[in-house]
């Protein structure tokens, strides 16, 4: 259940470049983008550039599932994760341009039940606050939703238990939870669901009529990738991970093909077609910074030319090279991709991707910003598999040193049967231990680990589930009271939870 | 630049031996036409005088005076000539605040009341979350109030105290809102902190450190320096000096006073990262802190045309900060009665530049001379910055003078005050700012507000007076009387200045005081 493995990915962090204004596609793009895919073992990718609004490249590699011979091609559909944000600031636009809505709104004038853990700051957040990282709630709750059977409105009910980890709009922190909301005040104020309005509003009128809002509409069409996992070092296919309860965070599917539709609208300041489908106003606002966004160390040296790093609506912001980025990641079990806009040289690209190899998006959209910017040529695809493998190199170091501070030798407190029960927390809810052939399970809905014995009374979880399997796994520490029963069960990186008492006997109230 | 980056991509030696030949030839004489433009600017601006230094790569590349330091008299400027710097102080209250970081006496997000337990905001909350970086950052999003030290007899203690009747004008942390006041309170806590004042922590932490031997916290330091500006405004259509202000109750937020060769080596320190003349005297990384943006700022048309390439506007601490062509710029202004200044440092090009001029209002050469350095460093044919800042402002008092017609035309004519006019006359109060008095000489309304803003009250319509300002430039204003459903009056509305001061109807108590 570790954060990292079960989210959206945060990382919206994407890249561009320039130099004498060439805006042509490197020569040899095709076996370029086909050598990434082979180096970063990845199964498909789809592209798609768009420069003054007109699509001058779409195409597909690779395999949309590992053991059959369909090729990805620019109908693909996959998931596009987080960058479905864009899309809910955009819903919240047209209401702002319908007179309906406004950016500074209080969130509670639209959603009366809205509460966060501070009422002062459930009183004064905006909706802008919603859709710009700032609420001080930082990257967390992420499992409300993960894998759960909790809905929409449920999983932003129970965020009002999450402690802010930082003084509300002091500085960013990725919040999938507070876009929800975002969904939820499009649904207040248009009427209808959020995923009607995004058809409606935005798929419709730019023909992304394969394009929709949820894993279920996924069924019965003939171009779908599956998304892929590297689990015990080979890249394997796994299921869809169905997002329905956090939809407006990241939960659109579509292809290269159709986002270019998206782009260029963006790009031509909300004009489709000769319709407007956004006001020129609000694509500047969604493209206007909110909030200081964190570059990484490992970024600022890789993009010497980058000084800013901001957030917009929706939109990540940053300088590359004397022009602005506006660009997204999206990331979700096996399925990584990245859009990224320089408003200025009305360029887009687009990428899709259904392996979760980290970089390989990097790599061929930096390749390509080089070309269309002018920049000079460097080699991307190398600079990421490095900066990637020192990544995983740290991540097998910490993986070690938490080995290495296992203490050998001891034994739990009591027998496994005296860890079994219901546990519970505020905002996570329940989780049950309990006894499966001998040995101990954890359950939350609809997740289940094995839980191996590491020392004294901590135990570590080893997921079933394939992408949360190929982490490091939790440790989950039991704490005895005084009268040496396990009241309290600690789940690392995710909160404690507190034993429930069964119920007293004497049959139904 | 556009030289060096051709030795990058080149990558051959002798390309490269060329190319370096060639960027030294280049940079000999960036500026090579630069007095002579600067001295038709100056008369193109009416600017009597100014100072310019210029550092790159450590060491000072020009620093000289133009003009006259006063109107009508011989002495001429030099780079030893003290100007104000006004707001360019905000960040030496960032860096000292910073040199307190690295004593471990404070941290940038510790809450400001739990060192300076006087610090109270209109919202109780606003004022518990308030931490030492909103101070610096213009993010508090209280109402601006200057008028709690520009002409007011209250100390720096009086003006935190006076915080708490600020209303506020944006959701906290929203937006960037200039505030003087936060970084007089961050002066305030820095002298709380180290028990010693604020002037004396930057004199010891600073000034005398790096040598800047010529500057001070105070005009009162200045009273017996010879070589030094006059300030000049625009008055009645006459470009004469003016006094200098006493920025002593708002001196964290602007009160240094200081020549460019002083400014050189402060903007080296600052391109040091900290370190000068082989002595470090801030942790690198925290005095990199005071450099990185905090709160966005949004953009303006005129900000975009006068700043080639700018994509992102921030404050910092103490800075503002920006692109400019591609390069991060961190830079300030300053401006009060008669004197505007810059600051601008360009870190990737280890470049940095002071600009000092004795004109205030009607002055935007300094950012002209900024550009003409900037584009001279970076390679870059430069248009004429001058005509273009020209431009600028001559857009801009023409819109005003739109407003003030618009104001004008809106005037009712053929009415008279409610009331005979020694009716108006007494005291108006207001919690913040304390006292307007009204009272009648020679028939006429006049306004004090404090001690020190006069004006004279003309009748415009109905119960609305125009005010015309003693200190000239202030412009004029409309200031209207209220008077309630009974026909007494209630209160002085003086908009956009000062928020609604309440009519006094009985002569105050003097509680504590000998009875009258």
């Amino acid at each position: 259940m570790t954060t990292s493995r079960m989210a959206i990915s945060a990382a919206w962090l994407a890249l561009i470049i320039p130099g004498p204004a060439a805006a042509q596609l490197p020569d040899g793009l095709d076996e370029y983008i086909e050598q990434v895919r082979a180096e970063w073992n990845v199964v498909g990718i789809a592209v798609a550039v768009v420069k003054d609004d007109s699509v001058i490249y779409a195409r597909g590699f690779g395999l949309r599932h590992l053991n059959r011979p369909d090729p990805v091609d620019e109908r693909t559909l996959f998931a596009i994760g987080s960058n479905t944000k864009a899309f809910t600031a955009a819903g919240i636009g047209i209401l702002v341009d319908e007179g309906r809505l406004g950016w500074d709104d209080r969130v509670v004038d639209h959603l009366p039940w809205f509460e966060l853990n501070d009422p002062w700051v459930t009183s004064h957040i905006t909706v802008r606050d919603l859709l710009s990282h700032r609420s001080g709630l930082g990257r967390r709750g992420d499992a409300n939703w993960y894998a759960t059977d909790f809905s929409r409105e449920e999983v932003v009910r129970r965020i009002r238990h999450l402690e802010p980890n930082a003084s509300f709009r002091s500085r960013a922190g990725y919040q999938n939870t507070m876009f929800l909301a975002a969904g939820l005040v499009t649904e207040a104020v248009a009427g209808v669901s959020w995923d009607e309005f995004v058809e409606r509003r935005l798929f419709e009128p730019l023909g992304m009529v394969r394009s929709n809002t949820t894993t279920l509409d996924l069924e019965g069409d003939d171009n779908v990738a599956t998304p892929h996992h590297t689990i015990d070092g080979s890249v394997r296919p796994i299921a869809y991970r169905n997002l329905d309860n956090v939809a407006p965070a990241g939960s659109i599917n579509s292809s290269v093909a159709e986002m270019t539709s998206w782009m260029r609208m963006v790009l031509a300041e909300g004009i489709w077609d000769g319709a407007k489908v956004l006001s020129d106003s609000v694509v500047r606002e969604m493209h206007t910074p909110n909030i200081v966004y964190p570059f990484p160390p490992s970024y600022r040296a890789l993009f010497p030319s980058t000084h800013f790093s901001m957030y917009g609506l929706g939109w990540g912001l940053r300088d590359y090279l004397g022009r602005m980025l506006a660009s997204h990641t999206g990331g979700i079990d096996g399925m990584l991709s990245q859009v990224t806009l320089v408003p200025e040289e009305e360029v887009g690209i687009v990428v899709l991707t259904n392996t979760t190899n980290g970089g390989a998006y990097n790599a061929v959209t930096f390749r390509i910003l080089d070309d269309m910017l002018g920049g000079e040529e460097r080699d991307w695809n190398a600079t990421f598999l490095e900066l990637n493998q020192r990544q995983e190199e740290a991540a097998a170091t910490r993986e070690r040193q938490r080995f290495e501070a296992r203490v050998a030798g001891t034994q739990p407190s009591l027998g496994l049967d005296g860890y079994v029960g219901s546990y519970g927390e505020a905002m996570y809810g329940r989780i049950e231990v309990r006894m499966e052939e001998g040995r101990l399970v954890l359950g939350r809905h609809q997740l289940v680990a094995d839980l191996e014995h590491w020392h004294y009374d901590t135990f570590v979880a080893h997921w079933r589930d394939p992408v949360l399997s190929s982490g490091p796994g939790n440790l989950v520490t039991f704490s005895l009271d005084e009268e040496g029963i396990t009241h309290r069960v600690t789940v690392e990186n995710v909160a404690d939870f507190t034993r429930i008492p069964a119920p007293q006997q004497g049959g139904e109230p | 630049m556009r030289a060096r980056t051709v030795v990058v991509v080149g990558g051959l030696v002798g390309v490269s031996l060329g190319a370096t030949h060639a960027v030294h030839a280049q940079q000999a004489e960036p500026l090579a036409a630069f007095d002579a433009k600067v001295e038709q600017a100056m008369q193109d601006w009416q600017v009597p005088g100014l100072a310019v230094a210029v550092v790159q790569d450590d060491s000072v590349v020009l620093m000289r005076g133009y003009g006259v330091r006063e109107l009508g008299r011989p002495e001429r400027v030099d780079s030893a000539t003290v100007f104000g710097i006004m707001s360019m102080t905000k960040a030496f209250t960032a860096a000292a605040m910073g040199m307190l970081v690295d004593d471990g006496l404070v941290r940038w997000d510790d809450r400001v009341v739990d060192h300076l337990p006087e610090f109270v905001l209109y919202d109780p909350w606003v004022t518990r979350e308030a931490r030492i970086r909103d101070l610096l950052s213009h993010r508090m999003g209280v109402d601006r109030g200057d008028f709690l030290w520009f002409g007011t007899g209250y100390s720096r203690d009086d003006i935190v105290r006076h915080l708490r009747y600020l209303e506020p004008v944006a959701g906290f942390r929203t937006a960037y809102g200039y505030s003087n006041n936060m970084f007089i309170t961050a002066g305030q806590l820095i002298a709380t902190v180290t028990g010693v004042s604020w002037d004396d922590v930057i004199r010891r932490r600073i000034f005398t450190p790096l040598g800047m031997a010529n500057s001070s916290t105070s005009i009162w330091e200045i009273a017996d320096v010879a070589n030094r500006a006059s300030p000049h405004e625009q008055l009645n259509g006459r470009l004469q000096p003016v006094p200098y202000r006493s920025l002593d109750n708002e001196a964290p937020g602007g009160s240094i006073n200081s020549t460019v060769v002083d400014m050189a080596r402060w903007i080296r320190f600052q391109l040091g990262e900290g370190e000068f003349e082989g002595r470090r005297y801030i942790d690198a990384q925290t005095l990199r802190e005071t450099h990185a943006a905090q709160t966005p700022i949004r953009i303006g048309e005129d900000t975009r045309r006068l700043n080639p390439g700018i994509h992102f506007s921030a404050y910092a601490l103490g800075w503002q900060v920006q692109d400019y062509r591609g390069r991060k710029l961190i830079q300030h202004s300053g401006g009060i009665d008669g004197q505007r200044s810059r600051i601008a440092l360009m870190p990737e090009e280890r470049l940095g530049l002071v600009v000092l001029t004795n004109r205030g209002r009607q002055n935007m050469l300094f950012d002209a001379i900024r550009n003409w350095i900037l584009d001279a460093y970076l390679g870059v044919d430069a248009p004429d910055w001058s005509a273009e800042f020209l431009d600028v402002m001559r857009r801009n008092e023409e819109r005003a003078a739109n407003e003030e017609r618009r104001v004008r035309e809106a005037r009712v004519r053929g009415t008279r005050p409610a009331l005979p006019l020694e009716r108006y006359t007494g005291i108006y109060l207001d919690s913040a700012y304390g006292e307007a008095r009204v009272s009648l000489e020679d028939d006429a309304l006049r306004i004090e507000v404090g001690p020190e803003i006069r004006g004279r009250m003309e009748h415009w319509h109905y119960d609305t007076f125009r005010i015309v300002w003693d200190y000239a430039y202030l412009g004029d204003m409309l200031g209207t009387f209220v008077l309630g459903p009974d026909g007494q009056l209630t209160g002085l509305e003086l908009p956009g200045w000062w928020p609604t001061f309440q009519r006094v109807r009985e002569p105050l108590p003097v509680v504590g005081g000998p009875s009258r």
